[in-house]
Order: structure tokens, then C-alpha cells, then sequence
């Protein structure tokens, strides 16, 4: 194995060590309930990076996915009573099957068209569940969790240990379609399509590749937002804050490695929610939109690439 | 001419009813050196398009070793062993020389290291000082012959070049042609188009002449610069 994957390998492990002792250290849930937030958004900016930022489709319909994995989690909670792990592991397979569906109808329109048709899938989505009265339409389904494991002391404490283990299983998949082969040929797309076709990359079953992937860790995220909230809605599930979020966070954190989805997601989550405590929940968009903008003006590289940068410039 | 590698059967490529290319009919040898000439919109890229899969020909078929590949997707025949560099350089941008390269030798069957093949290509082109650079720091030729690696890299048996030499100086065009030769002499047939005349005269063992989509003479390099259909082409009536 090589150094970079051993050091990796030992943070994952530290990272879920500390997870899991948290909860026992630290005794407010408030820092657990907030902390889910900080983490579902890592999920989410790492699953929008496999195909916005390796290979270059910028996909607005983030929350379209993440809406599709919350509603099947909590409709399968409440009606066949699946473990948990089994709802996120089916929120991911139709998260990735909607990817694949998404690449097929889409992927062969580039920029802007691209960018809109995705969009198009979460008008399409919120519609459909605002119409189905078993998922309970617009007014929305209440979910009773599961009850919390004797190993975690509440329900905010366990919800945030599944998150941290979906954030933590999403950016080592990432991190792994960018080392690989998928990853390199992805890249490759996101320069010139037409000269990576021409270098033997299959270029359009690369994308959907993609797609799939990054559908599923979107829906995964979702997957345990009804045992957070206890209360699924449409607006809130389909939510384009989400959206947004989605893009904003690899584009200031850097799109080019799995490192920036992860930066630009726990600096501007945390930043998100110390904003909706202490000044206004409304108020923490306007930030992101600020943010966003300082960044693709003087900095569209990201966070990561600026380091990378002065990395460079220090060796040289 | 050696058996033919490549063949083209009556090809015609329409972009609604403007018809870009066509009929053509077309055979590059094993090991041959080809020059296509003709003027700005004669069709010349659109036909190495429907030859690299770029464009799928409305009309005819496209050979190669004897199969006929005109439906088959671009890195499918790539895969092949059809290469080609484009007329403006299009590096992977965001990866170093050494990535380019790798690129195609993760998707392209070759034997033995993938990082000595590609370190061994990049030295023979002479980019071996630029292994690690960014590919956005090179400079026009080193960008040109990156192409040509990048191309060369998965062990083609056909190269088109597409105007490898555009804006380069005397100096640079003949370090081009000596990797154009170097690969010629070792089996790959290599597609020339070029609106550098000399190189082209002195690079081809055959010329082609397009003109709006139709080829209208082929020759040797004396032949075709003595053709009174090509010079109306360039010089007029």
C-alpha cells in the first residue's frame, strides 16, 4: 500500500475513533445536532465533486437526489420497517440508478443545457412526491426513529455517528475514483472530451460511471435526515438551499481532490449553523452566496488549490 | 502501396444539406507516409474526424485492418490502434506530462510498465525535462509534442497529425518532422495535414489535394505540386 493510502487509512481511523467517543466526551447534544449538519453537507459537496468536479458536469439537481434518498428511507422505515443500514443501502442503489437514468437523458448535452435539465430533475421529483399521498404529499410524514443503541447516548449523539460513518465511507469513495483509473479518465473528460475519446476513454460510460456514483452518496446523505428531523416535507427534502450548498462548498474548498469538497463543506456548513444560532438562519445563505462570489472572482481554484499553489511556490 | 491499413469507401459527411465531405474514396498503406493538403474548409478535418469516430460518416464505410469500424465509438478505435494529435493542442489540463500520458495507457491494452512506456515516449519526443511540469506551462511546441506523445503513447499503426506544425518556427518544424520520420521508420503509417507546404512536399511518400469535400488529386510530392487542378486550388485561374 502505498504511504498516502496508509496516511489516509490511519485518519479514517482516528476520525471514527473519535466519533464514536464524542458523544461519551462531550455532554451538550446540541453539538451533535449541529454537528450532523456540518457532516451531512460533507456527504453531500463529496458526492457533487464526482461528477461536478472531476469530470466538469455541473449538476444542479443535488437535491433532487438527496430528496429521493430521504423520502424512500423514511417510506421504507415506515412501511416495512427495514434496519436502518438496509434504508441507506437502498437509498444509495436508487441513488445511483437515478444517476444512471439522469447520465442517459442528459450527458449528452454539455454546460449550461446540462446544468438545466438537472435542475429540471428536482421540480420533477418534488412534484411527483408532492402528489402521492402515501409519502404524505405536501403536508409531509412524520418518522419515529429508530431507538438509539445502548452504545450512544441519545438519539442526536447516534444520528450523528451514522452521518459521520456515510461522510466518512463517501469521501474514501471519492477519494478512491480520483486516485484510480475512473478518476484520471474523468479528469481527462473535464479538459477535452473529444481528445480523451481519442485516447481510448470510453467517455460517455466514464460519465455515467459517475453519476452513478455520485447519485448514490447524494441519496445516501439523505437517507437519515428523517430520523433527525422526525418530520419529512417536500420543500425542506427538495430543498435548493441544497442545491446551492452542494455547489458552493467543492467550488470554495477546490474541486480537483477529495480534500476540497471536505474543506469548503466544514468551513462553510460550520460557519452555516454558528450563523443561524447567533445571528439569523436566514442570514447564513447570504453568506454562502458571498462567499461564493468572493471565490470564483479571486480564488476559482478553491482553498485547496491556493495551499497547492503556495506549496509549489515554496519548493520552487 | 503497401495493403492498405486503412480504407475509405465512398465516405460523405452532411451537416443538414451543406455537405462538408464527400464521396471519397481513400487507402493509406501499412507504414505509408500520407500528406493531405487543401485549402481552409476543404474538408480535411471533417474526414480524419470520420476516420477517428469524432463524426460517424452519413454515407460509405471506414476500414481498418480489414474490418469495417465507420459505427465503431472514437476510443474504440483508438483502442485499435487509430491515433491523432489535433490541430490546436488540447492538453489535459490539471494534470502534469507524465498524467497526459497515462491517460491513454490506463484504457489502451499496452505491454509492460505504464510508467516507463509513457517516461520512454516523453524522452523520445524530448519532454523528458518536463516529466513532472504541469501541462499548462508548456510552451507551443512542447504543447505540440505532447500531443504527439500523447498520440504515440498506446503503439498506434495509424497517426494523423492535424496541422502538428501550425506557428512554429523553421527550427521547431524539423524537430516535428524528425519525430514524424523516427515513428514512420518503425511501422506506423502516419497522416500528414499540414498547410506547411515544404514540410508536407518533404514528409509525404504520397499527396493528397481536397477541395470543398472532394478529393481532386493524388500524387507524388512533384506530381501534385505540377497538378494544374491544385495550383487553380491555391493560386486561382
Amino acid at each position: 500500500m502505498k504511504k498516502s493510502s496508509l496516511l489516509f487509512l490511519a485518519g479514517v481511523i482516528i476520525v471514527l475513533a473519535l466519533g464514536f467517543l464524542m458523544p461519551w466526551l462531550l455532554r451538550n447534544p446540541f453539538y451533535f445536532f449541529a454537528g450532523y449538519v456540518v457532516l451531512q453537507y460533507v456527504t453531500i459537496a463529496t458526492g457533487w465533486n464526482i461528477l461536478g468536479g472531476y469530470a466538469g458536469y455541473i449538476n444542479f439537481g443535488a437535491a433532487g437526489f438527496f430528496g429521493a434518498g430521504v423520502y424512500l428511507s423514511a417510506f421504507l422505515f415506515t412501511t416495512f420497517g427495514l434496519p436502518l443500514p438496509l434504508c441507506i443501502l437502498a437509498s444509495g442503489v436508487f441513488g445511483a440508478i437515478l444517476g444512471v437514468l439522469m447520465g442517459y437523458l442528459t450527458l449528452r448535452i454539455q454546460g449550461v443545457y446540462f446544468a438545466i435539465a438537472t435542475l429540471g430533475l428536482v421540480v420533477v421529483l418534488e412534484t411527483i412526491v408532492h402528489n402521492i399521498s402515501g409519502l404524505g404529499g405536501a403536508s409531509g410524514m412524520a418518522v419515529y426513529g429508530p431507538r438509539p443503541p445502548a452504545w450512544s447516548p441519545g438519539p442526536s449523539q447516534f444520528n450523528f455517528t451514522v452521518m459521520l460513518v456515510i461522510a466518512v465511507a463517501s469521501v474514501a469513495l471519492a477519494r478512491w475514483v480520483e486516485i484510480s483509473w475512473i478518476g484520471r479518465g474523468l479528469r481527462a473528460v473535464r479538459a477535452s472530451e473529444d481528445a480523451a475519446e481519442c485516447s481510448g476513454v470510453p467517455t460517455l460510460r466514464l460519465k455515467l460511471v459517475a453519476c452513478a456514483l455520485s447519485g448514490a452518496v447524494l441519496a445516501a446523505a439523505g437517507a437519515p435526515y428523517p430520523f433527525y428531523t422526525s418530520f419529512v416535507e417536500p420543500v425542506t427534502a427538495f430543498s435548493l438551499v441544497i442545491g446551492l450548498n452542494a455547489i458552493a462548498m467543492p467550488l470554495i474548498g477546490g474541486t480537483r481532490t477529495w480534500v476540497g469538497p471536505v474543506i469548503g463543506a466544514l468551513l462553510l456548513a460550520s460557519v452555516q449553523q454558528i450563523a443561524t444560532v447567533t445571528i439569523s438562519s436566514e442570514l447564513n445563505i447570504l453568506f454562502v452566496g458571498a462567499v461564493l462570489i468572493a471565490f470564483v472572482a479571486f480564488a476559482p481554484g478553491g482553498i485547496s488549490d491556493l495551499f497547492g499553489r503556495n506549496k509549489g511556490r515554496a519548493r520552487s | 502501396m503497401t495493403e492498405p491499413v486503412l480504407s475509405l469507401k465512398g465516405v460523405e459527411k452532411l451537416f443538414g444539406s451543406f455537405r462538408a465531405l464527400g464521396p471519397v474514396d481513400l487507402a493509406v498503406g501499412a507504414g505509408e507516409r500520407l500528406g493531405i493538403i487543401g485549402p481552409n474548409g476543404s474538408g480535411k478535418t471533417t474526414l480524419i474526424n470520420c476516420i477517428t469516430g469524432v463524426y460517424q460518416p452519413d454515407k460509405g464505410s471506414v476500414h481498418f485492418e480489414g474490418r469495417d469500424i465507420s459505427h465503431l465509438q472514437a476510443h474504440k478505435r483508438a483502442r485499435m490502434g487509430i491515433a491523432r494529435s489535433f490541430q490546436i493542442p488540447r492538453p489535459f489540463t490539471g494534470m502534469t506530462v507524465l498524467e497526459n500520458l497515462l491517460v491513454p495507457l490506463d484504457y489502451c491494452a499496452v505491454e509492460g510498465s505504464k510508467d516507463e512506456r509513457a517516461r520512454s515516449v516523453l524522452a523520445s519526443v524530448g519532454l523528458s525535462a518536463r516529466i513532472s511540469d504541469p501541462s499548462e506551462k508548456l510552451t507551443q511546441l512542447e504543447l505540440r509534442k505532447l500531443e504527439l506523445a500523447r498520440a504515440l503513447v498506446g503503439n498506434p499503426k495509424v497517426l494523423i497529425a492535424d496541422e502538428a506544425m501550425a506557428g512554429l518556427s523553421e527550427e521547431e518544424i524539423d524537430e516535428v518532422l524528425a519525430i514524424l520520420f523516427a515513428l514512420n521508420r518503425s511501422g506506423v503509417a502516419v497522416i500528414m495535414i499540414e498547410h506547411i507546404m515544404h514540410a508536407v512536399m518533404r514528409f509525404s511518400e504520397r499527396v493528397v489535394c481536397f477541395e470543398t469535400g472532394r478529393l481532386i488529386a493524388s500524387g507524388s510530392s512533384s506530381e501534385i505540386a505540377e497538378n494544374p487542378l491544385v495550383q487553380k486550388v491555391y493560386f486561382g485561374e
